[in-house]
């Protein structure tokens, strides 16, 4: 009796162990297809940079074009944005850390007021960033931006490289502008 | 083994498992659905939705907080007693979890994330696109006035 | 440096897992030398433990060139925040369980008294750790370096820098999940060798007892960590991980009372063997299911590539595991020389385990169902807590029922001995209902099952010669309090959500609390708002209750930290959900949970009676009498 069972046991184990890994492998291959990615939607471009010209909050002028050479990383951001806030010391502590590599850091200030934008800066500790006003958002639209926070970054060539709608972080940097530092 | 007389036995157990099983997945199952999805959900029913809060249609009154989650093709209107921090934000992905009302207003208990903050996106739900003609910025609310707004 | 270093070191662990295992086959098969096979575990041991020592000296000196580092590290955090972050995410907690598989074996190596089975029990426990090498090595090396080294990183989750218990409940809880690899090693080798002796079977109790006591200690800190930090107010969820901890404790659980049926030191029989091996097995499941991404949880981690290397092992170990138990199983007698009496101490042990595996068998399928059904695509689902509610608690009582009658079936004549305590049972009920009637039946069936308990071993414990253990019988307290815990906190938690500005006050159940001050206060690690309150309960003095609410963002994350005030009959648990913008009215959550430190006492006390056991055990190995049958009545 226990010869003719065995075998019928062996092959209901096997396909129950069968049937479960198939489960678990189908779950499994749903659950990293659903996952995303950390961080925010980013777009690999590569074309030319729209115009970036305009005054810095501090008064002086700013140009683009005078930035060939470097690696530039333009934040599109305002005061009454809470990610931003988030985004900013980020943002300042890669420009200290790459600035020896070429990195160069430009805020887009939109639709803010100067003194919102100057007090945030400097809660932040991110005065050392290049900040371009951008009161009316007339920039902003030149560049496509559909909302904030959006990044930019622009490659030692002036080509656009890379769109990332939605807030940067660690991780982001590392990953994706990382490759673009290296020479 | 005495299998002879103990196999009636072990079936009687396995099937006793089973029904308990069967009895307590009976209606305590919530099901996940995306806003298009609430309209095929029976009014009373809990279900879980996950979508997008759409940037601007967080309102808040008293203790009563109310957004609209959408999947890009449709909107649910959510409502909710106490807004748990830090979980709400708008433009991002948010999974709340509540019962239908006749009207199709969603009252949620719970809105959930993931510990490392990375939401859950709706199955099939929205990708990004970028703008066509690259002329689409939102300013936000208010017009000339800074305030909170088109916060993505 | 680090990096090169600990790189090296996992290599190494590879090398020496994959020689050990091939020294041990070498000496189960052939009687090869056990020195070699002995020093080639030792090392591994020691190179995995300096490529833990290592992580942890990167995170504390913050060498962001790794990108464990660079995902987990952070400038501004505290010390023994930055030792306990070697667990705080994936790659590291691997490291973890790797460093916890490699000191079994080692500490099972050097065992003085060996099993003819030993060297087979050595050779599986050295291929689950080769396992664990290839994964810490090539799927999760936490050594991996960055292409450009971030100046400061996020730091850890800051769920998991908010409590001490940091320290020690994923290291306690990891060494139980993990442990439980030598009584599986000692079942596989009784399986491979077709035979057991008298001291495989000690070896296999004594592990099983090490292993659950610490799994025990471990889920009890884990459910009190997540009262205090998460907010939520409660401390078990039936959440995926959870569970995943607690189906192995269920199985070992069964595994302890089956063994108990013959006396310590009889050779090993079905039952323990299947339960040994199983318990192992839903470990590997547990650690496919939180490791994987597979799960939505709070514990979970990120979808990662170590998925389907996970979900093979499981299936590959099930399946040896499966085959060898068709094969050699027969070989073992089922523990008993003649029919079981239907009112024996050994069919009251049996029973208990069945129970106990039928509750996990509940736990999995509920576990495990939304990941079922979202694989044949059917829906998108989860389970709550109202199944485990409805299917577990229910089995769970009928377990605790039969703990009560347990002690009183090795003496004669039972029915009577029951009287006083269905009497205790009956009392509480009664009074109970009358005086503070629950909202559920089950709370109050629950208090009346405690009673039962309670009332045994209280007659238990002064009886001579005491028919119970004294490790089982605290024990056997400590899940009865532990039941009182769970249902009266459940049952007569009452709960307030109020809006209040400064000044304002709410009550519930006679306690009131009253907003003082909203604080808003910027420190280096990101916003924190705390809200001081004063509790008053009754018409006792005020006391200074300041739950906090804490913006992280590194991690673009809010914690609400509650405020608790610990008392002997009651906690008061103060969180704030929310603050106005404009900072002068915050949300508060006010909730009295009555007697829920019974929980954590009741853990604590199963665990200490999981660590008796083993002191007595190895003191006083006179063999107990025979299990007496008794006839039905």
């Amino acid at each position: 009796m226990r010869a003719a069972r065995r075998p019928t046991a062996a092959v209901t184990a096997a396909l129950a162990l069968a049937l479960l890994g198939a489960g678990l492998a189908a779950g499994l291959r749903d659950a990293s297809g659903e996952s995303t990615a950390p961080g925010p939607v980013t777009l690999t471009l590569d074309r030319p940079a729209p115009d970036l010209v305009g005054s810095t909050l501090d008064g002086s002028r700013f140009d683009l074009t005078d930035y060939r050479g470097s690696v530039v990383v333009i934040n599109v951001w305002a005061s009454w944005c809470a990610p931003c806030r988030t985004e900013l010391p980020l943002l300042a502590g890669a420009a200290r850390t790459w600035s020896a590599d070429g990195v160069v850091v430009v805020g887009l200030n939109v639709r803010d007021s100067a003194e919102a934008a100057q007090a945030l800066l400097d809660e932040a500790e991110a005065t050392n960033l290049i900040t371009v006003a951008d009161p009316t958002g007339a920039v902003a639209v030149s560049w496509g931006v559909r909302g904030v926070p959006e990044t930019f970054v622009i490659d030692r060539s002036g080509r656009l490289r890379l769109w990332a709608q939605g807030i940067i972080d660690a991780v982001w940097l590392r990953e994706r502008l990382g490759p673009m530092v290296q020479p | 083994m005495t299998g002879g007389r103990r196999w009636p036995l072990t079936l009687i157990g396995l099937i006793a498992v089973g029904l308990l099983i069967a009895a307590g997945l009976q209606d305590t199952l919530t099901f996940y659905r995306t806003p298009s999805e609430t309209s095929s959900v029976a009014v009373g029913d809990r279900v879980r939705v996950g979508g997008t809060v759409v940037p601007g249609s967080v309102v808040r009154e008293g203790d009563v907080i109310r957004f609209r989650l959408t999947d890009g093709v449709r909107d649910v209107v959510v409502q909710q007693r106490i807004d748990i921090p830090g979980r709400l934000r708008e433009g991002q992905q948010a999974v709340v979890e509540g019962v239908l009302d006749g009207r199709g207003v969603l009252h949620a208990d719970t809105v959930m994330s993931k510990h490392n903050n990375t939401y859950e996106p709706p199955p099939g739900g929205t990708t990004y696109e970028p703008p066509p003609g690259g002329n689409t910025y939102e300013p936000p609310p208010g017009g000339e006035q800074p305030g909170p707004g088109a916060v993505r | 440096m680090i990096g090169p270093a600990g790189r090296m070191a996992l290599a190494l662990s590879l090398v020496t897992a994959v020689t050990a295992t091939l020294l041990w086959a070498r000496v189960a098969l052939l009687r090869g030398s056990i020195g070699l096979a002995r020093t080639a575990t030792w090392i591994c041991l020691v190179s995995t433990g300096a490529a833990g020592v290592l992580l942890d000296l990167a995170l504390v000196t913050l060498d962001f060139r790794l990108r464990y580092v660079a995902d987990n590290g952070g400038r501004d955090v505290p010390l023994y925040f930055r030792v306990t972050s070697l667990w705080a995410a994936l790659d590291g907690s691997l490291l973890l369980w790797l460093v916890i598989v490699a000191a079994c074996s080692a500490v099972v190596a050097s065992a003085r008294r060996r099993s003819t089975v030993w060297p087979w029990a050595m050779t599986v426990l050295s291929g689950v750790t080769v396992f664990f090498c290839a994964v810490a090595y090539f799927a999760a090396n936490p050594f991996d370096p960055v292409a450009v080294p971030p100046a400061d990183g996020p730091g850890p989750n800051p769920l998991l820098r908010e409590h001490p218990a940091m320290g020690l409940h994923p290291p306690i809880l990891y060494s139980g999940y993990v442990g439980l690899v030598v009584p599986f090693a000692y079942a596989v080798s009784a399986l491979i060798a077709g035979r057991a002796d008298r001291a495989a079977a000690l070896a296999l109790r004594r592990w099983t007892l090490v292993a659950w006591t610490l799994l025990t200690l471990g889920i009890t800190l884990g459910a009190w960590w997540s009262y205090a930090v998460l907010g939520w107010g409660g401390y078990w969820a039936w959440d995926p991980v959870e569970n995943a901890s607690l189906l192995p404790w269920l199985t070992a659980t069964a595994t302890l009372h089956t063994l108990l049926v013959r006396r310590p030191g009889h050779p090993l029989w079905t039952w323990p063997i299947v339960l040994a091996a199983g318990s192992f097995l839903l470990v590997l499941l547990g650690t496919f299911l939180t490791r994987s991404g597979i799960v939505t949880s709070v514990h979970a981690f990120t979808a990662s590539p170590l998925g389907p290397l996970l979900l093979g092992f499981f299936l590959l170990a099930t399946a040896l595991v499966g085959a060898l138990m068709l094969w050699r199983l027969p070989h073992f007698g089922d523990g008993r020389r003649s029919g079981l009496g239907i009112v024996s101490r050994a069919m009251a042990l049996h029973a208990q385990a069945v129970l106990m595996v039928v509750v996990a068998v509940v736990v999995v399928t509920g576990t495990l169902v939304p990941v079922l059904l979202r694989a044949t695509r059917s829906a998108e689902v989860t389970v709550g807590p109202a199944y485990f509610n409805r299917a577990a608690v229910p089995v769970v009582l009928m377990a605790v029922l039969l703990m009560g009658v347990a002690p009183f079936l090795r003496s004669g004549r039972p029915l009577r001995q029951f009287i006083p305590s269905a009497i205790a049972a009956l009392l509480t009920i009664g009074a109970v209902g009358l005086l503070a009637p629950p909202s559920s039946v089950l709370a109050l069936v629950t208090f009346g099952a405690a009673a039962f308990v309670l009332a045994g071993l209280a007659r238990a414990a002064f009886a001579s010669p005491r028919p119970v253990r004294l490790g089982a019988l605290v024990a056997h307290a400590g899940v009865a309090l532990l039941a009182v815990g769970v249902a009266a906190s459940s049952a007569f938690a009452a709960t307030t959500e109020r809006r209040l500005g400064v000044g304002e006050s709410t009550d519930i159940d006679g306690v009131t609390i009253q907003v003082l001050a909203i604080d808003r206060k910027q420190d280096a690690t990101g916003m924190r708002v705390a809200v001081r309150t004063a509790v008053t309960d009754h018409a006792g003095p005020a006391v200074i209750s300041e739950p906090n609410l804490r913006y992280y963002p590194g991690h673009d994350l809010t914690v609400s930290i509650p405020a608790i005030r610990v008392g002997l009959t009651r906690d008061i648990y103060t969180t704030v959900l929310a603050v106005a913008e404009d900072g002068t009215s915050a949300t508060v959550r006010l909730t009295v949970n009555p007697l829920v430190g019974l929980v954590w006492v009741g853990g604590f006390l199963v665990a200490l009676g999981g660590a008796l056991s083993l002191y007595r055990r190895r003191r006083v190995p006179a063999p107990a009498p025979e299990p007496v049958l008794v006839n039905p009545p």
